[in-house]
C-alpha cells in the first residue's frame, strides 16, 4: 500500500489509513482500549511500529465509520472527488488498488517497489515476563460480550474481556471466560509482591454464575504481564430473565489489582465494569491465545 | 436447579485449572464476496461521519472531497 500511495500521490490522490477497533487483540499482547484518547495512543503505536508515510484518521469509539463503510476489518475504498465511493473492496489489496488508479488518472511507471522505500518499522513493546500464568482451555466456539467500564479516577491499567460460549446462548448453560489484560501501552506489569488479583461478579437475577468471586492464583515471580484469566460456568433461567429482556440485563464486575508501572509507581485499583449479555460486534476474535499469530496491516 | 449449580461449580474448578489451547481461525485472505456489505457501497455517497486525525483533533469525512482519496481500514492486530 505504502508503494501504491507514493506513485499516487504525485497524481493528485490522497491516502489515508482508517484506524479501527482491534480485529484480533492479545495479538502481540494488544488490548482494545476503552476511550479515544487510548485509540489515539494505538494510532500512534501503528505509525511507530509499522513506519508508514500514509496518513492516519481514527474512528470514533462507536465505531461509526467502520459500520457505516460496511464492518470489514481490512477492507478499502476510492472516493472521487465528489464525495461518491467509485471503488469498494472488502479485502485491502494493493495490486487490486494499483489497476484500479491506473485506469482512474493513469499508469504510473515505473512502480515504486517496497525496496525503494526506507520503512523504518519497530517491534511491539517489550513485556515483562510471560508464561506464568496457567490459560484456560476454551470450551469451543466463544462470543466477546458488551464490556463496559465503570467511571473510575485511576485509568485501567487491565482491561476486562468477557465471552460466553455459544452452548450458554443456546441452551442457557454453558461458559463465562473472564480475562483481565495489561495494557501494553500503557506501560505496566503485575506485581506479584501484593495479593493477587481477585474479583466479584454480581447477577440479575435469572442469571448464576459459579464462583461468584475468585482469586488469580500467586505467581511466583515478582512481576509478569500474563493475563489473569477466568472460565466460570454460567446458568440461564429463561423462566425468570425471559429471553427478550436478556441483552438488556447487566452483569456488574468489580475488580482489585496491583499494577507497577515502568517509571517505578505501583498502587492498588479498584474498577468496575458493566458486562451485558450480548454480543458486541466490534471486540474482535482472539486467535490462538497468548501466542503472537495472525496478520497485522496486512498487504502493506 | 440445584443438581445444576453443582455442575457449574464443577465446571469452574475445570476452568481456573485448565491447559491451554483454542480453536485457530483463518488468517488468509477474504474474498470480495465475503464482504457485500462493503462491495455493495459503490456507487454511494461517502457517509458524513466525524473521527479523528491521528493528532485527536475532531475531522468530518466530507472533507474528503475536491479530490480523488484512498481510505484503507487496519488496526494494530
Amino acid at each position: 500500500m505504502e508503494t501504491v500511495a507514493v506513485d499516487y500521490r504525485s497524481q493528485e490522490v490522497e491516502f489515508y489509513y482508517i484506524y479501527k477497533a482491534l480485529a484480533h487483540p492479545e495479538h502481540n499482547g494488544y488490548v482494545q482500549p476503552f476511550t479515544q484518547e487510548e485509540r489515539l495512543l494505538h494510532v500512534a503505536e501503528a505509525k511507530r511500529t509499522l513506519g508508514s508515510e500514509i496518513e492516519w484518521l481514527c474512528d470514533n469509539m462507536k465505531n461509526e465509520l467502520k459500520q457505516a463503510l460496511g464492518g470489514a476489518p481490512n477492507s478499502q475504498f476510492v472516493i472521487d472527488p465528489k464525495g461518491k465511493i467509485v471503488h469498494a473492496s472488502g479485502w485491502s489489496d494493493p495490486v487490486e488498488l494499483r489497476s484500479f488508479l491506473a485506469n482512474l488518472v493513469g499508469e504510473v511507471t515505473p512502480a515504486t517497489t517496497v525496496a525503494d522505500l526506507d520503512l523504518k518499522q519497530l517491534p511491539p513493546p517489550q513485556l515483562a515476563g510471560q508464561g506464568f500464568a496457567v490459560r484456560p482451555q476454551m470450551p469451543g466456539q466463544m462470543r466477546a460480550l458488551l464490556v463496559k467500564p465503570l467511571r473510575s479516577h485511576e485509568q485501567y491499567y487491565v482491561k476486562l474481556r468477557a465471552e460466553v460460549d455459544s452452548r450458554f446462548m443456546q441452551e442457557g448453560l454453558g461458559w463465562m471466560y473472564i480475562g483481565f489484560h495489561l495494557d501494553p501501552l500503557l506501560r505496566v506489569h503485575w506485581n506479584n509482591l501484593a495479593p493477587p488479583l481477585k474479583f466479584r461478579i454480581s447477577t440479575p437475577e435469572g442469571i448464576t454464575v459459579a464462583l461468584a468471586e475468585a482469586s488469580a492464583r500467586k505467581i511466583e515471580v515478582e512481576s509478569d504481564a500474563d493475563p489473569r484469566e477466568f472460565l466460570l460456568g454460567i446458568e440461564w433461567d429463561s423462566n425468570v430473565l425471559p429471553a427478550a429482556s436478556l441483552p438488556a440485563s447487566s452483569l456488574v464486575l468489580e475488580v482489585e489489582y496491583y499494577p507497577c508501572h515502568e517509571k517505578g509507581w505501583c498502587k492498588f485499583i479498584k474498577q468496575s465494569y458493566t458486562i451485558k449479555l450480548q454480543p458486541d460486534r466490534n471486540a474482535g476474535s482472539v486467535r490462538g491465545r497468548g501466542r503472537a499469530v495472525g496478520g497485522q496491516f496486512r498487504n502493506r | 436447579m440445584k443438581l445444576n449449580y453443582f455442575l457449574l461449580r464443577l465446571l469452574a474448578i475445570a476452568g481456573l485449572f485448565g491447559g491451554a489451547s483454542v480453536q485457530a481461525q483463518p488468517s488468509v485472505r477474504q474474498p470480495n464476496a465475503t464482504f457485500p456489505q462493503v462491495t455493495n457501497l459503490q456507487g454511494q455517497e461517502l457517509p458524513e461521519v466525524s473521527v479523528f486525525t491521528a493528532e485527536g483533533k475532531p475531522f468530518s469525512t466530507a472533507k474528503l472531497r475536491g479530490r480523488y482519496t484512498v481510505l484503507v481500514f487496519g488496526c494494530l492486530t
